[in-house]
């Protein structure tokens, strides 16, 4: 009984630690694009997500706030560009995310 | 949520989609179609190499500026990771060593013949070949460039029957040149499907 009901209180402790800028499916998406390259700029995330230009620069915006990822505003030529890629505590976060994530599913009996 | 958010597979897609824009196939087909047509420009002499060097550059050039201005405008930038970054001085490093054995082979033709029945010069380079653009095909995940090794490598085991039956410069057509073309109409079509998926965005993003 004492086993059981600690488990519990360790999924319920795992899906609370949950972060939930990470856990918004649209951010997840961002997140994840972003963990798998070194840096990739608007146009590629948008293409990738299948977001909207308003919805990425929103999701952007919070996770930028949060000190996710860091917004590159450089020129290539004449033209302004815009390069994303996650910050060192993005990249803690994402990998804590997925630990957490994987955690609470692994204790799910099949 | 995770069991269904295969990290390598995002990779992999962020990855391929860069082929997609049928260029990588336009390169190659010139390059055999260039092999195939070489023997028309006998006529030109001493300057018949210059020919050929123009052709390849030129593809080159083509692939260079429409990765610049046809894919990166629809697709967008992304620098990939260490792991891609890895793989591109690997196929380097390949592409490297395929050059110099081919131009060692290609100057030193008679030590490799032992006799009339077996072509050794013309397996030896078709494997070759086929062991590049396999190797390509895995370092860069270009399912296509399989297809293309086995049908360049075939070309060039069967360049030598083809010579003793039709002679030059038709051989280089059949063998060399058609398939080219095929590949580079293969690049056109995907090039032109490209465009039109990925419209270029008005107005800076």
């Amino acid at each position: 009984m004492n086993k059981s009901s600690s488990k519990k209180t360790e999924d319920v402790q795992s899906i609370s630690n949950i972060d939930k800028i990470i856990h918004e499916p649209a951010r997840l998406n961002i997140m994840a694009h972003l963990y798998v390259v070194d840096s990739a700029d608007f146009l590629f995330l948008m293409r990738q997500t299948d977001l909207t230009f308003g919805n990425l620069s929103s999701h952007m915006s919070k996770l930028e706030d949060v000190g996710y990822i860091e917004i590159i505003k450089e020129f290539v030529g004449k033209k302004p560009h815009t390069m994303l890629r996650l910050t060192k505590k993005g990249r803690i976060a994402f990998e804590e995310y997925k630990k957490n994530m994987k955690q609470f599913f692994d204790g799910i009996p099949k | 949520m995770t069991e269904k958010m295969n990290l390598k597979e995002i990779e992999k897609k962020a990855w391929t989609s860069y082929f997609q824009d049928g260029l990588w196939d336009i390169y190659l087909g010139l390059l055999f179609f260039n092999m195939g047509i070489n023997d028309l420009f006998e006529q030109f002499g001493e300057f018949r190499p210059i020919s050929g060097i123009i052709i390849v550059f030129g593809g080159m050039m083509f692939l260079i500026l429409g990765k610049k201005y046809i894919t990166v405008p629809r697709l967008g930038l992304v620098k990939f990771g260490q792991k891609r970054q890895i793989n591109a001085i690997k196929l380097s490093i390949l592409i490297l060593i395929a050059v110099v054995t081919t131009a060692i082979l290609f100057f030193v033709p008679q030590q490799f013949q032992l006799s009339t029945d077996i072509p050794i010069r013309g397996i030896i380079i078709s494997l070759l070949l086929f062991t590049i653009f396999t190797g390509m095909a895995y370092l860069l995940d270009f399912k296509r460039l399989y297809v293309y090794a086995i049908v360049f490598s075939v070309a060039m085991f069967l360049a030598e029957y083809i010579h003793e039956i039709f002679g030059r410069p038709t051989s280089g057509i059949i063998i060399f040149a058609i398939p080219g073309l095929i590949v580079m109409l293969i690049g056109f079509f995907h090039l032109i499907k490209f465009s039109k998926t990925y419209q270029k965005p008005t107005g800076a993003i």
